[in-house]
């Protein structure tokens, strides 16, 4: 475990348990069904009542610090210029590769650092709420290492919920850029209706890692996620393999760091893929009570600032050996 | 569970989200997401200091905080 980490001990906790966080995220289950969210989502229009572990939402947003709580706070205001007007007629576009760098370069001027492109999926939602957009730009936005090695205490949880606003105020200007030349477009952030993770894959900018997140070849786990629908025409980035799934089948880092022990060290069986999960019940408690925890990131080797290139080229160099080894054999 | 229903406006969308290229629609809705702005920041200090206290009480009485009695919880 990590040194500086409290032990998985509690003072809290439900009378009334909800419903497994991992029957709702459907371990074990060889069926495909759309997710449903748990725990954080700003709610349909029925409202948090509908999140079945909110109590416990309420109790982790609630009991952090104000500088953590600001942050939130800041994020939400944010959220004003998440849609705006389209204020001209849409320029025709030809080339949707061009059309692809421009934007990307367009984000680089914003700041962003991370970006890829991929399609809006239907499966990336929640139950009903279904998007009408074409085109998903998903975006990276890097946190400081040096509050991330504090995690799990205040300055890391902090610099997350800077990363989410961060991340909002990016995904914001580029969606505007593009209303400019006549496409609609919304930035989305934190908390919102929609499945990131999957089209992050497919986007490029990430592989997802034994702890449940995404990491990124360059800045590992080390960032946070928003993204950009819009109707723009742009070609699609794909999904990029650099070794990082080999390197978590035989690392176990985040699964002896984690407190709780929530991590599996082996693929599971969700909603009819196998593939790496953490356990919701387990995880949660000291997620909500210690601001969001982040040790599984942090800890993450690929996360380390200049580690991730050369342990892809290592990884991608040991798969070629092995696979001509194999060739030889046979 | 996962019938594809008719398409509703999510609380993030009727809250923050305006199309319409109008100064006044915008600002009025400034004007409501600062009131419900305003109104988390009152719950931090109000509910949540009680949530926090309760919970640094236990922590320190060695007991266990319901967050059940607070929030309400459970299924519902």
């Amino acid at each position: 475990m990590k040194p500086n980490a409290p032990p998985a001990e509690y003072a809290f906790a439900y009378k009334n348990k909800p419903t497994s966080g991992n029957e709702i995220n459907g371990l074990g289950v060889a069926e495909k069904f759309r997710p449903v969210p748990p725990f954080h989502n700003s709610g349909r229009g029925a409202g948090r009542e509908e999140i079945p572990w909110a109590a416990l939402d309420t109790f982790f947003i609630m009991s952090g610090p104000w500088t953590v709580f600001w942050e939130n706070v800041r994020g939400l205001w944010e959220r004003r210029n998440a849609a705006g007007p389209v204020t001209r007629d849409p320029i025709e576009i030809t080339d949707p590769q061009a059309m692809a760098d421009q934007v990307k370069a367009k984000a680089r001027e914003i700041g962003i650092q991370i970006i890829g492109i991929t399609l809006y999926d239907d499966d990336s939602q929640y139950r009903e709420n279904a998007f009408p957009y074409k085109y998903a730009i998903m975006v990276g936005t890097v946190m400081r290492r040096d509050a991330m090695v504090t995690a799990p205490h205040t300055p890391a949880a902090k610099e997350v919920m800077r990363g989410y606003r961060v991340g909002s105020e990016h995904a914001n200007q580029l969606a505007a850029y593009i209303r400019t030349l006549g496409w609609q477009a919304e930035g989305y952030g934190i908390g919102e209706d929609l499945v990131q993770h999957p089209m992050a894959i497919q986007s490029g900018i990430g592989t997802l890692g034994k702890h449940g997140s995404l990491i990124n070849r360059e800045h590992g786990s080390n960032f946070r996620i928003s993204s950009v629908l819009t109707d723009l025409p742009l070609m699609l980035d794909q999904p990029l393999d650099f070794g990082a799934e080999d390197f978590c089948v035989s690392c176990k880092k985040c699964v002896t760091e984690c407190p709780p022990g929530a991590i599996f060290d082996t693929k599971q069986m969700v909603r009819g893929d196998k593939k790496w999960y953490v356990d919701f019940d387990k995880c949660i408690y000291y997620f909500s009570d210690h601001m969001g925890c982040s040790i599984c990131i942090e800890v993450c080797p690929w996360s380390e600032p200049g580690h991730g290139p050369r342990l892809s080229e290592k990884m991608l160099k040991r798969r070629a050996a092995n696979a001509s080894a194999g060739a030889a054999m046979r | 569970m996962n019938e594809q229903a008719e398409r509703v406006a999510t609380t993030s969308e009727q809250q923050f989200r305006i199309k319409v290229d109008s100064f006044w629609v915008r600002r009025l809705r400034d004007w409501f997401v600062f009131r419900y702005l305003v109104r988390i920041i009152w719950m931090w200090m109000t509910v949540g200091r009680r949530i926090r206290n309760a919970h640094q009480e236990a922590k320190r009485s060695g007991t266990i905080f319901y967050i059940d009695d607070l929030m309400g919880g459970g299924d519902v």
